[in-house]
């Protein structure tokens, strides 16, 4: 009972969160209403027994993810200036069409049957289990999956992290060639 | 608990993903609508991983949380430039490329 | 309590065998960039004229030659995150020639336009999707797959924005990047749906998996497999550039720095292709009645948006772009045909890559002139260092109108161009028209003959916009006097080995065919 308890609130507050992300005018407020958003989903990652993930979760996008947001909203200092209007009419039908449009799509995956029957789905029928939380054991077991099974994809992150620090540095390194540039030649 | 429920939640979250994706004007905020897009994403794999008893859905969850962090990166430096170059984030004003 | 499965003993798991000898070609073309960041930044002396490129090309160029000696291998590798089979192989072949050439375009590109001091980072960049793409093109596992995706799309963002005083690239950049990283969040989503659907991320499980006792597969109809199946399909079909999912192609193309450009046009959507092929071939071979028809609307709608939208553009990189939306057409219908269609999908594959290498290799050389010193305040003009201006290349905004006269001011490329631009018609004794046969063949052999149909009637219409363009150099003619040449050696070798290349498959395409031949098993 507790679990669906905790799973009530915490996706209040992870779709709550995610209507400040779209909605909201300021972008301090979009960028901490993200941070409840995903907090509640490393709650979420608790009750479906995914302790390791529920931390990086908060480390990773709570700490790191959502402060290079902010950062980057002070640094462009948008939280004063408010200029940017609602979006255009056409942006939200746009939106909505397309958000809908999706939903229905995956909701068809979920909620209709198929040609092969119940049988074979197993969003319509399945259960998660609940026992009794134990987390000594699932570190360990990520881990020996990570160097074994998932080696190739753990080297590819390497690759991918290596290309972040790259490109961002090179784009954002502020040249003597950008900085004497005046702004009207540009547009 | 229903596996259902969390695939549904998981829906709803993408699905606000996808319309703040097409309507924020600020390009930071689009970054962060991509962000709840990832957070749907994984909160699917972990449903399936906690109801296939398996692993896999995890390890992939956390290549999904390495990736989105250098997305992230890459997008802001991408929007730092647009920000020196123009003096503004707003994405309707990039229409430069009609044709 | 939930145990998992996937180690029965933790404290002593063994970590999967590298097999050195099979993954060197993909482990030259990551580690070499690694080693060139490093020693660069370490001996500044090493950032001196050409020698980056020539490091990057040779480097490629020994990842392919490698790739060479593997030609007869066929097993998974690393547990069965990565297999090597002839259709890897063919893959790892395009991308690395494909690498090599683009960094020699790039060498040319870079000092023009004032980027030397970025060399380094241009050409790193560059590897690193490479392997990216290698690793695309080897997975077997559908984690490996997504993550080699964003190693090739998130370098491949970087370097479309790397022009750093021209806007219009970092418009092209975020444009690029959004759509690029929504379309992975909807991949990973059909991934994770898969996933849900069969318990497992491995290609080759995916599509055993479900089977009871009686050998029946209650999975197959799941709508949760099918949703996830459509997903991922769509994911793909942006990383293609397939119609309807097109229509970043012809914005970004155009913003892009011109060698760049032609590396997202050939090395990436080869790439993307080739493991969109593998995904559907291994692990929903067994779905095919359900995504075929999907993906024969894409490939009559790329077929259409291609060459009918194309007509009505005037801007050449835009052209271009719409031109490689067509081919992706033909590419798509070689997947439809499944077995049938592997060897017509790496022959246009390989002979698509280095065609469409060429010409936007052309177009970069033909519109780069001699610096000027600006006197209006033309937008082609910007600043650079201390009041320094000079002409940057102009390309982006070239259009059919332009290339009049071409024909005498830059005979040598006007004709190089006309070669490899009736080679994407398809004309006979060009590499284009056996690439375009096959493909077509491959429709016939599966019966797909409205399949076929489309694509005859889309290569016609097609040939009209190469030909507009072959016109408007050669018959428009003013009276151009020869240019002053402004291109260096390295590009001009690039862009007459993909004219050989061209016409010498053309006329003997049984060096390529035998290549790709027994790709399929």
């Amino acid at each position: 009972m507790i679990d669906v308890v905790v799973f009530g609130v915490s996706a209040i507050i992870v779709l709550g969160g995610a209507l400040g992300v779209v909605l909201s005018k300021n972008p301090v407020r979009a960028a901490l209403s993200l941070v409840a958003s995903f907090l509640a989903v490393a709650v979420l990652f608790v009750i479906q027994q995914a302790h390791f993930l529920a931390l990086v979760q908060v480390v990773v996008y709570g700490g790191a993810i959502v402060v290079l947001f902010l950062f980057v909203i002070m640094l462009l200092g948008v939280d004063k200036v408010e200029d940017l209007d609602l979006p255009e009419r056409s942006q939200v039908v746009a939106g909505i069409v397309s958000g809908l449009a999706f939903f229905g799509l995956i909701c068809a995956g979920l909620f209709v049957s198929g040609p092969g029957g119940d049988e074979g789905n197993v969003a319509l029928t399945g259960q998660i289990g609940r026992n009794p939380i134990d987390s000594t054991d699932d570190i360990n077991q990520l881990a020996a999956d990570i160097f074994t099974r998932n080696l190739v994809p753990f080297m590819a992150t390497a690759l991918l992290l290596t290309i972040a620090t790259i490109g961002a540095v090179v784009m954002v390194k502020n040249s003597e060639a950008d900085s004497s540039l005046p702004e009207a030649e540009v547009n | 608990m229903f596996l259902n429920q969390f695939l549904l939640f998981a829906a709803v979250l993408f699905s606000i993903g996808v319309y703040g994706v097409l309507t924020r004007r600020n390009g930071v905020l689009v970054l962060m609508s991509i962000e709840l897009i990832l957070n749907a994403v994984n909160i699917n794999l972990i449903a399936f991983a906690a109801y296939n008893q398996d692993l896999s859905g995890q390890v992939f969850a956390l290549f999904i949380i390495a990736v989105a962090a250098a997305e992230v990166g890459v997008g802001l430096a991408i929007v730092l430039l647009i920000y020196r170059n123009r003096r503004s984030i707003d994405i309707t004003e990039q229409n430069a490329l009609r044709g | 309590m939930i145990t998992f499965q996937t180690v029965a003993n933790p404290d002593a798991f063994e970590v999967p065998i590298v097999e050195w000898g099979a993954l060197s070609p993909l482990l030259i073309m990551a580690l070499a960039p690694i080693l060139l960041v490093t020693v660069s930044s370490v001996v500044p002396s090493f950032k001196k004229a050409s020698l980056p490129t020539v490091y990057t090309a040779g480097a490629a160029l020994l990842s392919a030659a490698v790739t060479a000696t593997l030609w007869s291998d066929n097993r998974l590798l690393m547990d069965g995150a990565l297999t090597i089979d002839r259709f890897t192989l063919v893959g790892w072949l395009i991308i690395a020639v494909g690498v090599a050439a683009i960094a020699m375009l790039l060498d040319n590109y870079i000092v023009k336009q004032g980027y030397f001091e970025q060399i380094i980072e241009w050409n790193v960049l560059l590897m690193i999707s490479a392997a990216g793409g290698m690793i695309v093109v080897a997975a077997q596992d559908l984690i490996v797959l997504f993550v080699g995706i964003e190693v090739l799309s998130i370098a491949t963002y970087v370097l479309v924005g790397l022009h750093l005083r021209k806007p219009i690239a970092q418009e092209a950049a975020f444009k690029y990047f959004i759509l690029g990283a929504v379309s992975s969040g909807v991949f990973a989503y059909g991934i994770a749906l898969v996933y849900g659907a069969t318990g497992s991320t491995y290609l080759s499980e995916i599509a055993t998996s479900g089977r009871n006792s009686l050998g029946l597969n209650p999975v197959v109809d799941s709508s949760l497999m099918l949703v996830g199946i459509a997903l991922m399909l769509g994911g793909f079909a942006f990383k293609v550039g397939a119609a309807p999912f097109h229509s970043w192609t012809p914005d970004v193309y155009q913003g892009a720095p011109t060698p760049i450009t032609a590396y997202m046009a050939s090395a990436v959507k080869v790439a993307a292709a080739l493991g969109f092929a593998r995904v559907m071939h291994d692990a929903f071979g067994e779905f095919s009645v359900d995504w075929q028809p999907l993906v024969s609307v894409l490939a009559v709608l790329s077929l259409v948006a291609g060459s009918f939208i194309g007509l009505a553009q005037k801007n050449l990189k835009r052209i271009l772009a719409y031109s490689s939306i067509n081919h992706v057409g033909f590419i798509l219908i070689a997947i439809y045909a499944l077995d049938e269609g592997v060897e017509a999908l790496l022959f246009y594959s390989a002979s698509y890559a280095f065609t469409v290498i060429g010409s936007f290799g052309i177009l970069m050389m033909m519109t780069q002139t001699e610096p000027v010193l600006a006197e209006s305040d033309d937008e082609k003009m910007v600043m650079i260092g201390a009041n320094k201006i000079r002409n940057l290349e102009s390309a982006d905004g070239m259009t059919l109108d332009d290339l009049a006269g071409a024909s005498k001011r830059h005979p040598l490329l006007a004709g190089l161009f006309a070669v490899l631009l009736f080679s994407q018609a398809g004309v006979p004794f060009t590499v284009g028209f056996w690439a375009k046969l096959q493909a077509i063949l491959a429709a016939v052999s599966v019966e797909a003959y409205l399949l076929a149909g489309f694509a005859i009637l889309a290569a016609v219409v097609a040939a009209v916009l190469y030909l507009r363009i072959v016109v408007a150099m050669y018959l428009k003619s003013d009276d151009s006097e020869p240019a002053r040449t402004n291109y260096s050696k390295l590009s001009l070798i690039a862009v007459v080995a993909c004219v050989l290349l061209t016409v010498g498959l053309g006329i003997y395409p049984e060096p390529l065919s035998d290549l790709v031949t027994n790709a399929g098993s």
